[in-house]
């Protein structure tokens, strides 16, 4: 088995790996910047080495450093999580080349994956339907002119290496395009480090529908379900589910296909396929080559842990599934809880946790990495933790969700928990009515409003019984005053008429 | 009497009304304290059940620890407009619901900001003031009544 491995991040993520290194008893070693230095991996973890102080690029985006760290502490691996280096093939191909074994698929595979134009053209070749658009890169508004006619408006103008919401342009109209265009091959080239650009037909409010699937490195793969993550906020996933609601046969076919897809690909570890779903088709959107936030809801209606099976297949191990063993019970849910300010246009907050009451009960986790008096830094990511419930069944799940949400309570810093409880409570969800664009649709801030103000009538209607109790307080302290001198003027009285 | 509240960098306008029912920025809500152990109250609101702690200052609502301010009302007293419209008003339901209570009655007198109707919408009641003074000329529902976003609620003449 590895014996020791290094976790190349931070936050929820880092905790979660620590986790499953321990359940294999794998010594773990992390890094951190001077500002995580009281983040809760630093504490866990066995070794714990400082990048300094600095941005990221200086801190969990150095390359180099981090794989001298992993040579000095004697690592035999990395964990590169989600985020900051998980889908750098120069990062990847920097750790094998130390003889050190990246916890992913191999560079080159990193490499293919991030050009959305190669994966898309892979997809194609094992059956997957894709969405319509051009075959190669966009140079000039002459080329996007016929691509645009040829499918038709609106269209998305998208960065060939882009990710995670950014260098995508959507174009309504021809006036439009040339404009566009040109803002894409900017973002792109500065973002992006490369200003190709493709085009797409644009596909308004689908539902966002992934696929995981694990491969190890003798070329055995399975896929292990689906998961539901439409409901979003800026192209953020705030809520996602498992299963999602494509039909059972529908799951197994596009699975299968996934499978064959990374089959070609000698794809090793784990991987995740997005689809976007709309009037009943699935269209293959990319493919993420490393763990995702989201993989929890997976896990609990699968009952494998991913983590683990990571090292797993990186300590090159088989598969210990085959795909006849997934069995797919019960439904998921997970709540990102992010430090953020729904009724202020998601404004991030930092600042100290000043409290935190973490729900329990049967298949209720809570992930996190915050814990009271946390001094939460303002440079990274918002998430701070990840409320994850598992149901018999989704009305179950909802119910046990609505629960574990009212125990959730975090004091110091504004978060997104009241808009997961607002969510929740809409006819829409609980239909399963949702599409990326659920949280505009339902107008979403007007229920938040509402809440906000049951909560304060909850305040004034305390803060006016003490008010009362107050008073009544006081004028009972004055009744015994008056008592009191009753008492005195009595015994005067008395001493008075001793004295006769 | 209305009261200026500042609940976590908001300003809402807060007002007790004689049967109880607490109005907040002209939504209005019935509240009930249900218990009371120590320094910890349960209260209901419309039916959502709030846990609040009280600590030193500090209020502790469902374990997370929130503060506010209580000031008095000033109405902001604009200069009357020169030009005080002779022409009707119309009023529409600003939002589809229900109508559940009229305060007024066809040919009332009513004075400005007099509340007029309550609409009932997704478990929100919100009251309908008279934006001026004026004479009710007509009144095109009755209570119990959905109506539609837009759908004319009322005419008053000044």
């Amino acid at each position: 088995m590895l014996s020791t491995v290094l976790i190349a991040n931070r936050g929820e993520i880092a905790i979660r790996i620590i986790r499953a290194c321990r359940l294999l008893n794998i010594k773990t070693v992390v890094i951190f910047s001077e500002i995580d230095s009281s983040s809760l991996h630093v504490r866990m973890a066995d070794e714990a080495f400082c990048l300094g102080n600095g941005s990221v690029q200086e801190t969990y985006l150095n390359v180099e450093k981090i794989v001298q760290i992993a040579i000095k502490s004697n690592s035999d691996a990395i964990h590169p999580g989600y985020g900051f280096l998980s889908e750098s093939a120069i990062f990847a191909e920097e750790v094998e080349k130390n003889g050190i074994i990246f916890i992913g698929p191999s560079p080159s595979i990193l490499h293919k994956l991030g050009n959305k134009i190669e994966a898309k053209k892979m997809a194609k070749e094992v059956g997957i339907q894709t969405v319509p658009g051009s075959s190669g890169y966009i140079n000039t508004t002459a080329e996007a002119e016929n691509i645009a006619n040829e499918i038709g408006y609106p269209i998305i103008i998208k960065a060939v290496f882009g990710g995670g919401g950014r260098g995508m342009e959507i174009v309504e109209n021809p006036e439009a395009l040339e404009i566009s265009l040109m803002g894409c091959q900017t973002i792109a080239d500065k973002f992006f480090g490369s200003k190709e650009v493709f085009i797409e037909k644009y596909i308004p409010s689908p539902r966002h529908v992934e696929i995981q699937f694990i491969a190890d490195n003798f070329g055995n793969v399975i896929h292990i379900g689906d998961r539901e993550c439409s409901i979003q906020r800026s192209y953020q996933k705030i809520i996602e589910e498992a299963p999602s609601f494509i039909s059972a046969r529908r799951r197994n076919s596009l699975g299968e296909k996934i499978c064959d897809l990374a089959k070609n690909l000698e794809y090793r570890n784990a991987g995740t396929a997005e689809f976007l779903w709309k009037n009943n088709k699935l269209f293959f959107n990319e493919i993420n080559p490393r763990i995702q936030v989201e993989h929890p809801v997976t896990e609990m209606v699968t009952g494998i842990d991913i983590v683990v099976q990571q090292l797993k297949i990186a300590n090159n191990e088989r598969l210990a599934y085959t795909q006849k063993d997934i069995r797919y019970s019960g439904h998921a849910f997970e709540f990102r809880i992010n430090a953020e300010d729904p009724l202020k246009a998601f404004y991030p907050q930092s600042g100290k946790i000043t409290s935190l009451n973490v729900p329990g009960g049967n298949e209720v986790r809570f992930d996190t990495f915050i814990y009271p008096n946390y001094e939460l830094p303002n440079q990274y990511d918002s998430l701070i933790g990840k409320l994850i419930v598992r149901g018999e069944n989704r009305e179950d799940a909802i119910q046990k969700s609505r629960l574990a949400l009212n125990e959730l309570a975090i004091s110091g810093l504004a978060t997104n928990i009241s808009l997961h409880k607002a969510i929740i409570e809409t006819p829409e969800f609980q239909n399963r009515r949702i599409t990326t664009d659920f949280l505009e649709r339902n107008k979403i801030n007007q229920i938040l409003d509402h809440y906000e103000k049951l909560k304060l009538v909850a305040l004034l209607k305390t803060h006016s019984l003490l008010k009362e109790k107050q008073e009544y307080d006081i004028s009972k302290i004055q009744e015994r005053k008056e008592d009191y001198n009753r008492w005195r003027e009595q015994s005067k009285l008395e001493q008075q008429q001793g004295y006769l | 009497m209305k009261k200026k509240v500042k609940f976590r960098d908001r300003e809402y306008i807060v007002e007790v009304l004689p049967n109880g029912e607490i109005s907040i920025d002209g939504e209005l809500f019935t509240a009930d304290i249900k218990q009371g152990i120590n320094s910890m109250y349960k209260v209901d609101v419309d039916g959502y059940t709030f846990t609040i702690e009280i600590s030193n200052e500090d209020f502790i609502v469902d374990g997370e620890k929130t503060q506010f301010t209580i000031k008095p009302y000033i109405p902001v007293v604009g200069r009357k407009s020169s030009k005080t419209s002779k022409r009707e008003v119309k009023i529409s339901a600003p939002i589809p619901g229900k109508i559940t209570k009229i305060f007024v009655k066809e040919g009332q007198k009513v004075s400005k900001d007099e509340e007029l109707l309550i609409l009932e919408a997704m478990k929100m009641r919100n009251r309908i003031f008279s934006p001026n003074n004026g004479k009710i000329r007509k009144i095109a529902i009755k209570e119990n009544d959905s109506v539609e976003q837009d759908q004319l609620l009322l005419v008053i003449k000044p």
